[in-house]
């Protein structure tokens, strides 16, 4: 599982892991579940919008099994989709621990990136809200720039409560800055 | 005279079916496989996996269901 593969070092302790805010999974869950429904009942209405106008030779209703069968291809293949966005935001996790931040984005299958920093290598934190419905469910972006690591970028999109955890962050690496201290002069 | 076209559609209609319950025996192996291995939690990942095959087992028999009523 998860924490297997992330290999914590002795005594590291797991602080907080997130995935992105459930709106984002949640809008495009709903967006491809419109895009599967939406088609025949579209098909129906455009039958009883023109049937008013024009003598139609044919009608949907008499071919109601070759409509299923398309329903049923097409809400198959909708449903795979909805299942590749859900194993995107399940695998796309940002892990803090006590000495480390770890986050996991999952590309595509067979495709993963895996980005870490330790905290005491933090520089600047930094989180963007944007727009409206990011702001009422307050979820947001956040980018650290470490030393050392300026070409590589870490930036977990759409976390909740990105301010908490810029603060958890923080938080845990002025705790790693003195022990780390404590070590050089020992 | 017209061609009967019945034969091939029920062919092609076939193909659909089977073709689905391909690519979902497939599917299920990679996601299972990337749930398992990566997947933070073993009851999340037996649930999802629960809810993609009954879903998919109801499209399958929506397919299978249209076909014998088709032909």
């Amino acid at each position: 599982m998860l924490l297997e593969k992330i290999q914590l070092e002795p005594d590291e302790r797991v602080l907080s892991q997130v995935r992105r805010h459930w709106f984002v999974i949640v809008s495009n869950i709903f967006l491809l579940a419109m895009t599967a429904m939406l088609p025949i009942p579209l098909l129906f209405l455009g039958q009883g919008i023109l049937s008013n106008y024009v003598s139609l030779p044919m009608h949907l209703g008499d071919y109601w099994t070759w409509l299923l069968f398309f329903q049923s291809v097409l809400a198959m293949v909708v449903w795979f989709v909805i299942f590749n966005v859900w194993t995107n935001y399940y695998l796309d996790v940002l892990t803090i621990t006590d000495r480390r931040a770890i986050l996991i984005n999952q590309r595509g299958f067979f495709r993963r990136h895996v980005t870490s920093f330790r905290l005491e290598r933090l520089q600047d934190l930094e989180i963007e809200i944007n727009g409206v419905i990011a702001t009422l469910l307050d979820y947001g972006d956040l980018h650290a720039e470490t030393a050392g690591h300026a070409e590589e970028e870490f930036t977990a999109r759409s976390l909740p409560k990105p301010r908490e955890l810029k603060g958890l962050i923080l938080k845990a690496a002025d705790n790693r800055i003195p022990s780390t201290e404590n070590h050089a002069n020992l | 005279m017209t061609p009967d076209t019945t034969p091939i559609l029920e062919l092609a209609v076939q193909l659909i079916i089977l073709l689905s319950i391909i690519i979902t025996i497939v599917y299920v192996l990679v996601v299972g496989y990337h749930w398992f291995s990566y997947g933070s939690s073993r009851k999340t990942n037996m649930t999802a996996l629960a809810i993609f095959l009954g879903g998919t087992g109801l499209f399958v028999s929506g397919m299978v269901v249209s076909y014998f009523l088709m032909f």
